[in-house]
């Protein structure tokens, strides 16, 4: 189990995107091409 | 993108009016930047996710992605109402129903013209409000022309903004630096030019990367 406030940020394998650190789940919660994807019943984002 | 001061975090949002997750992970974002406490500044970003639709495309919502995305007809009533439950989560009351389906270029014309004024945030909450929730359609020029008037913006100086299509330029200069930057789908969240977040993400994720970018701690 690790610390998640003590881990590096920035590090190789942090996904990255035309130069930007990338963060967070990706593509939750995004449209592409006009169609809006929802997760279905049970694996909604918590908030 | 625009050059925040020291002690402020500058996020450059991509999205559309038309994209129910831009919305909603407006509020999320909104949240965050309560929590956070810091001084953040917004500065929206045009992108079409759909630049092919008519202004008056004769149809609803369901319509649209029927036909325009040849998606199920029951796939889209269930994926429309579970947006709509997400949205009333974040205490949006989406209106799919009254929905009026449209090419979003004038609206991005007038958040540009916005921006001039500093009323950028304002219109661009106006706008999403007006289409998902009210019924408005942000295609047409007179009801853009309202839509500014509600956020103090001078009617006949937006009339002419949108007639004279100044702002197209930088509307297209908005969608062609999305694309340098690998975005393919909105909302997308830049914060201080370094720290790219995907989606409407939940609103601790907003907050931790808000901390994180004033703390220094991520670089690319």
């Amino acid at each position: 189990m690790t610390d998640r406030d003590s881990e590096p940020v920035g590090e190789p394998d942090t996904p990255s995107m035309a130069g930007l650190v990338m963060m967070g789940e990706p593509g939750a919660g995004e449209c592409v091409d006009g169609v809006c994807a929802v997760p279905t019943a049970g694996d909604q984002p918590r908030d | 993108m625009t050059v925040a001061d020291e002690s402020e975090i500058k996020v450059d949002i991509w999205s559309d009016v038309a994209c129910p997750w831009c919305y909603v992970g407006k509020r999320r974002f909104e949240r965050a930047t309560a929590a956070f406490g810091g001084k953040v500044l917004v500065e929206f970003h045009s992108f079409e996710l759909a630049p092919d639709t008519p202004v008056d495309f004769a149809g609803s919502e369901v319509d649209f992605l029927v036909r325009h995305k040849r998606m199920p007809h029951d796939q889209v009533e269930q994926m429309l109402a579970q947006m709509t439950s997400l949205a009333a989560d974040e205490g949006l009351a989406f209106d799919f129903a009254a929905l009026q389906h449209t090419k979003t270029l004038k609206a991005h014309e007038l958040l540009h013209h916005a921006k001039t004024v500093g009323k950028q945030v304002e219109l661009k909450e106006r706008l999403l409000k007006a289409y998902f929730e009210q019924g408005v359609h942000v295609g047409h020029t007179d009801n853009l022309v309202a839509l500014a008037g509600d956020v103090g913006l001078d009617p006949a100086v937006a009339q002419q903004a949108l007639d004279s299509g100044r702002y197209a330029d930088d509307v297209a200069a908005d969608i062609a630096q999305a694309r340098a930057l690998g975005i393919n789908g909105v909302p997308f969240f830049v914060f201080d030019g370094r720290v790219g977040v995907s989606g409407a993400q939940p609103s601790d994720v907003f907050t931790d990367v808000l901390d994180r970018v004033a703390r220094q701690e991520v670089s690319p």
